[in-house]
């Protein structure tokens, strides 16, 4: 059973980087339910597209943000999921990509998966990410009135609250 | 008998009753009858601001069986509770509800601040989004510590506070 569920990932693997030899970077099978696929954010739609027409997920179930300061990079994950397929419904395929620190900008996913609008919504305000072709670009979480950074980058500090 | 005088005339009798319920109450069995009747049925908010509200719904259950102390069912009507139970993490955008919901309580009211995000900030104490000190929105009665505190130890908040009303002054 372990190794079907191992060989099923690498096939989705393998269809995706025949796809797209130039955009997907690298990739990882982390575990039989769990694919990590490393890509270049100049493909993204036509990658996702892809993803969601020919390898049968369907919807996303978040958007994460990393910040690295000390390698200049804001990472953005993509979790992706499928309800339609049931050979595939128990992975989750991570894509992941790395943005420039000073101007976080990606195409937004919105016009794939409709699932995307809040998830985006929450990481560019969290991060400062921008989202190109998204719908309603405003701030979800943080105070009506918030006017300070994107609270969730490292170097953001609030001496007000006693961070040093 | 014109307007003045009915007023003067009732004026005078609502002080003079006044009067006497205040140094009726001032000490002895009435003081002692109406604080024993608020600390019995102490009714309370169930507004969930963090996780602390599971160990809340530990506490309620029958193995404490809080109702022993007076601590009546969480009924949900805010007008005719008289106990905020603040569980958790207070955010600024929580604290706004939470001030509204404190006064739209009946008087005398009272405030329990649970667990230690609500007494001080806890481990969220440096967050750009926590209310530190809800101390300064309305006046707190007891604090418990804990992360979250056992229901034990809500349970024994409740008589702390049964203890303080009990002494406190009625029409202070």
């Amino acid at each position: 059973m372990a190794n079907q569920s191992q060989s099923r990932s690498e096939d989705l693997v393998n269809k995706l980087k025949a796809g797209f030899p130039d955009a997907v970077k690298g990739s990882k099978v982390e575990g039989t339910r769990r694919i990590l696929i490393t890509f270049d954010k100049d493909k993204f739609l036509e990658l996702a597209a892809f993803i969601r027409d020919e390898l049968g997920f369907d919807h996303l179930k978040g958007i994460a943000g990393i910040d690295e300061p000390t390698h200049k990079l804001i990472k953005v994950l993509y979790f992706a999921g499928s309800f339609s397929r049931t050979d595939i419904e128990d992975i989750i395929l991570v894509l992941e990509t790395e943005l420039d620190r000073s101007n976080p900008i990606i195409a937004s996913a919105v016009s794939i998966w409709p699932s995307a609008h809040f998830h985006e919504r929450e990481t560019f305000e969290m991060f400062g990410v921008k989202f190109e072709g998204h719908p309603d670009l405003r701030k979800l979480l943080t105070l009506d009135n918030w006017d300070g950074p994107p609270p969730m980058l490292k170097d953001i500090k609030f001496p007000e609250m006693g961070q040093r | 008998m014109s307007q003045d005088t009915l007023q003067d005339f009732a004026g005078v009798w609502i002080g003079k009753i006044s009067e006497v319920v205040k140094s009726m109450t001032g000490s002895g069995p009435v003081k002692y009858l109406i604080n024993w009747s608020r600390m019995y049925a102490l009714w309370p908010v169930h507004i969930t601001t963090a996780c602390c509200s599971a160990e809340f719904g530990a506490m309620m259950g029958p193995r404490l069986d809080p109702e022993r102390f007076g601590l009546q069912a969480v009924a949900g009507g805010l007008r005719q509770c008289d106990l905020l139970i603040v569980e958790g993490t207070v955010t600024k955008k929580m604290a706004k509800r939470l001030k509204i919901v404190y006064e739209q309580m009946a008087n005398p009211r009272y405030v329990i601040a649970m667990g230690d995000c609500a007494c001080s900030g806890g481990l969220f104490h440096d967050s750009y989004s926590i209310v530190n000190d809800i101390h300064k929105l309305f006046p707190v009665d007891v604090y418990i510590p804990g992360c979250p505190p056992r229901p034990e130890a809500l349970l024994s908040a409740i008589v702390k506070l049964r203890e303080k009303i009990r002494r406190e002054e009625v029409f202070a």
